[in-house]
Protein backbone atom coordinates (compact mmCIF):
# COMPACT_ATOMS: atom_id res chain seq x y z
CA UNK A 1 0.00 0.00 0.00
CA UNK A 2 2.76 2.42 1.05
CA UNK A 3 4.87 1.43 -1.97
CA UNK A 4 1.96 2.08 -4.30
CA UNK A 5 1.47 5.55 -2.80
CA UNK A 6 5.19 6.29 -3.08
CA UNK A 7 5.17 5.22 -6.73
CA UNK A 8 2.21 7.52 -7.42
CA UNK A 9 3.97 10.43 -5.72
CA UNK A 10 7.10 9.79 -7.77
CA UNK A 11 5.03 9.73 -10.97
CA UNK A 12 3.34 13.00 -9.98
CA UNK A 13 6.67 14.59 -9.18
CA UNK A 14 8.02 13.58 -12.60
CA UNK A 15 4.92 14.96 -14.33
CA UNK A 16 5.15 18.27 -12.49
CA UNK A 17 8.80 18.61 -13.45
CA UNK A 18 7.91 18.07 -17.12
CA UNK A 19 5.29 20.84 -17.18
CA UNK A 20 6.88 24.20 -18.00
CA UNK A 21 5.65 27.76 -17.70
CA UNK A 22 5.12 27.95 -21.46
CA UNK A 23 2.72 24.97 -21.27
CA UNK A 24 0.36 26.65 -18.83
CA UNK A 25 0.75 30.37 -19.49
CA UNK A 26 -1.80 32.55 -21.25
CA UNK A 27 -0.08 34.00 -24.30
CA UNK A 28 -2.67 36.64 -25.02
CA UNK A 29 -1.48 38.98 -22.28
CA UNK A 30 -3.64 41.84 -21.11
CA UNK A 31 -1.55 44.75 -19.91
CA UNK A 32 -2.18 48.25 -18.65
CA UNK A 33 -0.13 51.44 -18.39
CA UNK A 34 0.73 53.09 -15.09
CA UNK A 35 -1.19 56.28 -15.93
CA UNK A 36 -4.55 54.53 -16.39
CA UNK A 37 -7.02 54.84 -13.58
CA UNK A 38 -7.87 51.94 -11.32
CA UNK A 39 -11.41 51.73 -12.69
CA UNK A 40 -9.89 50.62 -16.01
CA UNK A 41 -7.86 47.95 -14.20
CA UNK A 42 -10.98 46.72 -12.39
CA UNK A 43 -12.94 46.56 -15.65
CA UNK A 44 -10.19 44.58 -17.38
CA UNK A 45 -10.03 42.11 -14.51
CA UNK A 46 -13.80 41.63 -14.46
CA UNK A 47 -14.19 41.39 -18.23
CA UNK A 48 -11.36 38.91 -18.68
CA UNK A 49 -11.82 37.00 -15.40
CA UNK A 50 -8.22 37.58 -14.34
CA UNK A 51 -6.82 38.59 -10.97
CA UNK A 52 -3.67 40.45 -11.99
CA UNK A 53 -2.41 42.65 -14.82
CA UNK A 54 1.22 43.47 -15.72
CA UNK A 55 1.89 47.20 -15.95
CA UNK A 56 4.02 48.03 -18.99
CA UNK A 57 5.66 51.06 -20.56
CA UNK A 58 5.01 52.17 -24.16
CA UNK A 59 8.03 50.15 -25.26
CA UNK A 60 6.61 47.03 -23.59
CA UNK A 61 8.99 47.03 -20.63
CA UNK A 62 7.44 45.65 -17.45
CA UNK A 63 7.13 48.30 -14.75
CA UNK A 64 4.95 46.61 -12.17
CA UNK A 65 1.92 44.51 -11.50
CA UNK A 66 -1.56 45.37 -10.28
CA UNK A 67 -3.75 42.72 -8.68
CA UNK A 68 -7.23 42.18 -7.30
CA UNK A 69 -5.79 42.46 -3.80
CA UNK A 70 -4.44 45.93 -4.64
CA UNK A 71 -7.91 47.02 -5.77
CA UNK A 72 -9.37 45.75 -2.50
CA UNK A 73 -6.72 47.68 -0.58
CA UNK A 74 -7.64 50.90 -2.42
CA UNK A 75 -11.35 50.22 -1.82
CA UNK A 76 -10.53 50.05 1.87
CA UNK A 77 -8.54 53.30 1.67
CA UNK A 78 -11.39 55.08 -0.11
CA UNK A 79 -13.99 53.70 2.27
CA UNK A 80 -12.03 54.82 5.30
CA UNK A 81 -11.45 58.28 3.82
CA UNK A 82 -7.68 57.83 3.58
CA UNK A 83 -7.82 58.39 -0.18
CA UNK A 84 -10.05 61.02 -1.72
CA UNK A 85 -11.46 60.38 -5.16
CA UNK A 86 -12.36 63.92 -6.15
CA UNK A 87 -9.65 65.83 -8.05
CA UNK A 88 -11.17 69.16 -7.01
CA UNK A 89 -10.58 68.27 -3.36
CA UNK A 90 -6.90 67.75 -4.20
CA UNK A 91 -7.08 64.16 -3.10
CA UNK A 92 -4.96 61.39 -4.45
CA UNK A 93 -6.38 60.13 -7.71
CA UNK A 94 -6.17 56.35 -7.65
CA UNK A 95 -4.25 55.58 -10.77
CA UNK A 96 -2.58 52.26 -11.46
CA UNK A 97 0.80 53.53 -10.25
CA UNK A 98 -0.74 54.41 -6.90
CA UNK A 99 -1.34 50.78 -5.98
CA UNK A 100 0.89 48.70 -8.25
CA UNK A 101 3.85 46.72 -6.97
CA UNK A 102 7.08 47.74 -8.62
CA UNK A 103 8.93 44.65 -7.46
CA UNK A 104 7.78 41.98 -9.91
CA UNK A 105 8.70 38.35 -9.65
CA UNK A 106 8.88 36.81 -13.12
CA UNK A 107 9.73 33.40 -14.54
CA UNK A 108 11.07 32.22 -17.87
CA UNK A 109 9.29 29.96 -20.35
CA UNK A 110 11.17 26.91 -19.12
CA UNK A 111 10.49 27.38 -15.41
CA UNK A 112 8.95 24.16 -14.08
CA UNK A 113 5.45 23.92 -12.62
CA UNK A 114 6.77 22.64 -9.28
CA UNK A 115 8.96 25.76 -9.02
CA UNK A 116 6.01 28.00 -9.91
CA UNK A 117 3.90 26.35 -7.19
CA UNK A 118 6.64 27.05 -4.62
CA UNK A 119 6.86 30.68 -5.78
CA UNK A 120 3.12 31.23 -5.53
CA UNK A 121 2.87 29.55 -2.16
CA UNK A 122 5.93 30.94 -0.39
CA UNK A 123 6.10 34.37 -1.98
CA UNK A 124 2.33 34.79 -1.85
CA UNK A 125 2.02 35.61 -5.55
CA UNK A 126 -1.17 35.43 -7.59
CA UNK A 127 0.00 36.45 -11.05
CA UNK A 128 3.42 35.78 -12.54
CA UNK A 129 4.58 37.22 -15.87
CA UNK A 130 6.59 34.89 -18.10
CA UNK A 131 9.48 36.70 -19.73
CA UNK A 132 11.43 36.11 -22.93
CA UNK A 133 14.24 38.43 -24.03
CA UNK A 134 13.04 41.19 -21.74
CA UNK A 135 9.46 41.14 -23.01
CA UNK A 136 6.34 39.53 -21.62
CA UNK A 137 5.67 36.26 -23.43
CA UNK A 138 2.78 35.20 -21.24
CA UNK A 139 1.24 35.31 -17.82
CA UNK A 140 0.39 32.63 -15.26
CA UNK A 141 -2.42 33.03 -12.77
CA UNK A 142 -3.35 30.83 -9.83
CA UNK A 143 -6.15 29.24 -11.87
CA UNK A 144 -3.66 28.11 -14.53
CA UNK A 145 -1.60 26.43 -11.82
CA UNK A 146 -4.62 24.75 -10.19
CA UNK A 147 -5.80 23.44 -13.55
CA UNK A 148 -2.43 21.93 -14.51
CA UNK A 149 -1.66 20.57 -11.06
CA UNK A 150 -4.99 18.82 -10.62
CA UNK A 151 -5.04 17.37 -14.14
CA UNK A 152 -1.57 15.95 -13.43
CA UNK A 153 -2.88 14.46 -10.16
CA UNK A 154 -5.93 13.03 -11.94
CA UNK A 155 -3.85 11.31 -14.57
CA UNK A 156 -1.55 9.57 -12.03
CA UNK B 1 24.52 43.69 19.89
CA UNK B 2 21.08 45.29 19.79
CA UNK B 3 18.22 44.71 22.13
CA UNK B 4 14.54 44.89 21.40
CA UNK B 5 11.75 42.60 20.33
CA UNK B 6 10.59 42.85 16.72
CA UNK B 7 7.48 41.35 15.13
CA UNK B 8 7.77 40.73 11.39
CA UNK B 9 4.44 40.52 9.55
CA UNK B 10 5.22 39.38 6.02
CA UNK B 11 3.28 37.27 3.53
CA UNK B 12 6.39 36.34 1.55
CA UNK B 13 7.62 33.49 3.72
CA UNK B 14 11.02 33.17 2.09
CA UNK B 15 11.75 36.90 2.56
CA UNK B 16 10.44 36.71 6.12
CA UNK B 17 12.87 33.85 6.80
CA UNK B 18 15.81 35.93 5.57
CA UNK B 19 14.77 38.93 7.71
CA UNK B 20 14.27 36.76 10.79
CA UNK B 21 17.71 35.15 10.52
CA UNK B 22 19.58 38.38 9.92
CA UNK B 23 17.79 40.42 12.59
CA UNK B 24 18.43 37.63 15.13
CA UNK B 25 22.10 37.73 14.18
CA UNK B 26 22.07 41.47 15.00
CA UNK B 27 20.85 40.54 18.47
CA UNK B 28 17.13 41.28 18.26
CA UNK B 29 14.47 38.96 19.61
CA UNK B 30 12.31 38.21 16.58
CA UNK B 31 8.76 36.97 16.19
CA UNK B 32 7.11 36.44 12.81
CA UNK B 33 3.63 35.97 11.38
CA UNK B 34 2.48 35.69 7.77
CA UNK B 35 -1.02 37.12 8.28
CA UNK B 36 -2.38 40.25 9.91
CA UNK B 37 -5.01 38.27 11.79
CA UNK B 38 -2.41 36.04 13.46
CA UNK B 39 -0.14 39.01 14.14
CA UNK B 40 -2.95 40.83 15.98
CA UNK B 41 -3.58 37.71 18.09
CA UNK B 42 0.13 37.52 18.90
CA UNK B 43 0.23 41.20 19.89
CA UNK B 44 -2.54 40.60 22.41
CA UNK B 45 -0.37 37.93 24.06
CA UNK B 46 3.04 39.55 23.79
CA UNK B 47 4.31 43.13 23.63
CA UNK B 48 6.93 43.99 21.02
CA UNK B 49 9.13 47.06 20.60
CA UNK B 50 8.73 47.35 16.83
CA UNK B 51 6.46 45.95 14.11
CA UNK B 52 7.78 45.51 10.59
CA UNK B 53 4.88 44.95 8.21
CA UNK B 54 4.56 44.35 4.49
CA UNK B 55 1.56 45.25 2.30
CA UNK B 56 1.62 41.67 0.98
CA UNK B 57 0.15 39.48 3.72
CA UNK B 58 -1.49 36.08 3.69
CA UNK B 59 -5.08 35.87 4.91
CA UNK B 60 -7.83 38.44 4.40
CA UNK B 61 -6.04 41.47 5.79
CA UNK B 62 -3.41 43.49 3.90
CA UNK B 63 -0.68 45.58 5.51
CA UNK B 64 -2.70 48.79 5.26
CA UNK B 65 -5.67 47.28 7.14
CA UNK B 66 -3.30 45.74 9.70
CA UNK B 67 -1.80 49.17 10.49
CA UNK B 68 -5.29 50.66 10.83
CA UNK B 69 -6.25 47.89 13.28
CA UNK B 70 -3.10 48.40 15.38
CA UNK B 71 -3.56 52.18 15.44
CA UNK B 72 -7.16 52.01 16.58
CA UNK B 73 -6.35 49.65 19.46
CA UNK B 74 -5.42 51.80 22.47
CA UNK B 75 -3.21 49.04 23.91
CA UNK B 76 -1.23 48.59 20.71
CA UNK B 77 -1.24 52.01 19.09
CA UNK B 78 2.00 53.10 20.74
CA UNK B 79 4.04 50.32 19.17
CA UNK B 80 6.16 51.86 16.40
CA UNK B 81 5.52 50.47 12.92
CA UNK B 82 7.85 50.26 9.97
CA UNK B 83 6.29 49.37 6.63
CA UNK B 84 8.28 47.59 3.94
CA UNK B 85 6.41 47.71 0.65
CA UNK B 86 6.88 47.35 -3.08
CA UNK B 87 4.16 49.98 -3.60
CA UNK B 88 5.83 53.40 -3.45
CA UNK B 89 2.55 55.00 -4.53
CA UNK B 90 0.89 54.39 -1.17
CA UNK B 91 3.73 55.88 0.88
CA UNK B 92 1.99 59.18 1.72
CA UNK B 93 -1.25 57.47 2.70
CA UNK B 94 0.58 55.02 4.95
CA UNK B 95 2.70 57.76 6.53
CA UNK B 96 -0.48 59.66 7.38
CA UNK B 97 -1.56 56.67 9.47
CA UNK B 98 1.33 57.46 11.79
CA UNK B 99 3.93 54.84 10.88
CA UNK B 100 7.48 55.61 11.93
CA UNK B 101 9.09 54.54 8.67
CA UNK B 102 8.47 53.37 5.12
CA UNK B 103 11.03 51.26 3.28
CA UNK B 104 10.59 50.61 -0.41
CA UNK B 105 11.16 47.03 -1.55
CA UNK B 106 13.52 45.63 -2.55
CA UNK B 107 15.55 46.72 0.47
CA UNK B 108 18.56 45.17 2.11
CA UNK B 109 18.65 43.94 5.68
CA UNK B 110 21.21 46.69 6.30
CA UNK B 111 18.70 49.37 5.21
CA UNK B 112 16.17 47.78 7.51
CA UNK B 113 18.62 47.53 10.38
CA UNK B 114 19.56 51.22 10.13
CA UNK B 115 15.92 52.26 10.20
CA UNK B 116 14.98 49.80 12.97
CA UNK B 117 17.90 51.00 15.08
CA UNK B 118 16.87 54.61 14.55
CA UNK B 119 13.24 53.95 15.53
CA UNK B 120 14.14 51.82 18.53
CA UNK B 121 16.77 54.37 19.55
CA UNK B 122 14.09 57.07 19.51
CA UNK B 123 11.96 54.82 21.66
CA UNK B 124 14.92 54.42 24.04
CA UNK B 125 15.01 50.68 23.69
CA UNK B 126 18.41 50.16 22.11
CA UNK B 127 21.09 49.39 24.61
CA UNK B 128 23.68 51.90 23.40
CA UNK B 129 26.33 50.71 25.87
CA UNK B 130 26.50 47.28 24.37
CA UNK B 131 26.74 48.42 20.71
Amino acid sequence: MKKKLNDKLKTLDKKLKKIKAEDIMTEDVITISRGEDLYAAAELMLKNRISGIPVVSKSGRIQGIITENDLFMVMDMVKSGDVLLDKRKKGIIPRVDFAMSVEVKTVSKDTRLDEIIVLMKYKNLHTIPVMQKGKIAGVIGKRDVFKSFYSAVKSC
Amino acid sequence: MKTGKILIVEGDMSFSGVLQTQLREKGYVVRAQSSGEKALEQLKREWVDLIIVSTNLQGEMDGFRFIKEVKKDKDLSKIPILMGSSKPGIRKVVEKLGVEGFLEKPFTVNDLNVMAEDILGRQGRVNMDSM
